[in-house]
């Protein structure tokens, strides 16, 4: 790993490609970055998106992505959507300084189709490999569009719920699920409901949620700075299986729960859970800035849950819109770039990718603070 | 190369040798999942002495072992749906082309 020195100064932007493909979004962004000012107290010009597209395999109502299949998807729209990127910002293989690809953690025969495809760019128009943590990607984009500088960082998907805190060049790991990902339970919660998956599944959870009225008890299971969703999930399936069956259940005012009461039953729970360890990272950092990343970062509610701990605490939430919070190759390239900026390469042999990658595996060598 | 009963040998045909190189390089660095019932030797060579007019450039020669049939199935199709993605990126992402 490299020691902690003095960044390159590089004079002129730089531009990297960057491919994304750990889950069944495929996404393929190009960012350029501009010179570091000379004086530590003037600031960086933002980052520019020159392009920022995306793929997504949906599948049938009640069913999740299998990896053989996502991997088939991604492989069938890899190139298209490397032309389609490169169009939309113009640009030639020529502006190009490197090429970043997701190396973990996720689904391994998905992230193996897109290395590939990185490799090959990679050889083919003769510019350097960066490989990255999904999850720094995530992290970097969030604070590149937000502009907060020193945030906790409630990391939520699919696949992925951890709280993070940044020191001493490693985003460390406060607190994670010690079973599913928020998301995972969410998705699956969905599955069970035969509600559709396009644009996401908990997208619809959230619109249904809207519509709940009547709050059902479910566990709460915080444990220590983790927090557990596997109990919760099998709870509200068999109420959910209870009610499909003819078994309705009544709210203490008589009327019959339904499946909004359950979504946004299910949502209130793993939201204060998530708040909960969120805002213990924050007292134990002295941190005002919680920022949220990750596909269910989407959610609005689960925003304005936080924006109210937040304040209390006299800060404040910093979240971002779908493109950039839902997976995507922008930040990809942008995390990818911030590595290449140092020196970071990745060699083809050390390009295999890998289902396990923890965010703290990752040396920062841009930050310095 | 010859640890199971199953083999199968597929040639390549590129219309360069740095093309057969780059597909070469770019499948070989992912390690096999059962390396015990399933290996693949690639290699490239360039087509001097070719008689067949498709290998005027490089070649990249696939050697595949396995255990069963259908490891050897598997396996092979692992390999063509990586091969795929590879020619589908010389062919439409080449500096030329775009």
């Amino acid at each position: 790993m490299p020691s902690k020195q003095e960044l390159p100064i590089i004079h002129r932007p730089t531009v990297a490609l960057g491919l994304e493909g750990s889950a069944n979004k495929l996404g393929v962004g190009i960012i350029r970055h501009f010179p570091r000012p000379s004086s530590k107290t003037d600031a960086r010009r933002p980052a520019q998106i020159l392009a920022n597209i995306r793929h997504t395999y949906i599948t049938p109502p009640g069913e999740g992505f299998l990896p053989r299949d996502t991997a088939k998807h991604h492989r069938s729209f890899v190139v298209k959507l490397v032309k389609d990127a490169l169009k939309t910002s113009g640009l030639t293989p020529d502006d190009i300084d490197c090429v970043c690809f997701t190396q973990g953690p996720g689904m391994g025969a998905p992230l193996q189709s897109v290395a590939i495809a990185a490799r090959t760019i990679s050889m083919m128009w003769d510019k350097p490999l960066v490989g990255v943590n999904h999850c720094i990607g995530h992290i970097e984009m969030g604070r590149e569009i937000t502009g907060a500088n020193n945030p906790v960082v409630l990391y939520v998907s699919g696949g992925n719920t951890q709280v993070i805190a940044y020191s001493h060049q490693r985003y460390r790991i406060f607190g994670e699920t010690l079973d599913i990902a928020v998301g995972n339970c969410l998705d699956r919660f969905a599955r069970t409901l035969q509600i559709p998956n396009d644009p996401s599944p908990g997208f619809n959870i959230e619109l249904l949620a809207k519509k709940g009225k009547h709050y059902v008890e479910l566990p709460y299971t915080v444990k220590g700075m983790d927090v557990s969703m596997s109990g919760i999930l099998a709870y509200i399936d068999g109420v959910a299986n209870d009610i499909f069956s003819g078994n309705p259940r009544y709210a203490e005012d008589g009327e019959i729960i339904t499946k909004e009461d359950l979504c946004f039953s299910l949502q209130e729970t793993i939201f204060a859970m998530l708040v909960e360890i969120t805002e213990r990272a924050m007292a134990h950092v002295g941190s005002q800035q919680v920022l949220i990343v990750g596909g269910v970062g989407c959610n609005e509610r689960l925003q304005e849950m936080m924006g109210i701990m937040a304040r209390d605490r006299g800060g404040a939430v910093y979240a971002t819109d779908e493109r950039f919070c839902i997976d995507n190759g922008i930040m990809i390239a942008h995390a990818g770039l911030l590595a290449y900026e140092t020196g970071f390469r990745t060699s083809l042999k050390d390009s295999v990718c890998t289902q396990r990658f923890r965010t703290d595996e990752v040396f920062i060598a841009w930050r310095d603070d | 190369m010859t640890k199971h009963e199953h083999h199968l040998k597929l040639t390549i045909p590129f219309s360069t040798t740095g093309q057969a190189q780059i597909a070469y390089n770019a499948i070989s660095p992912d390690p096999q999942l059962k390396p015990d019932q399933f290996t693949q030797v690639l290699s490239v060579s360039n087509a001097s002495g070719a008689s067949d007019e498709l290998s005027a450039g490089g070649i990249l020669v696939a050697e595949f072992d396995a255990a069963s049939e259908r490891v050897l199935r598997v396996g092979v199709n692992g390999f063509l749906e990586s091969l795929g993605v590879v020619v589908g990126c010389l062919r439409d992402l080449d500096y030329d082309g775009l």
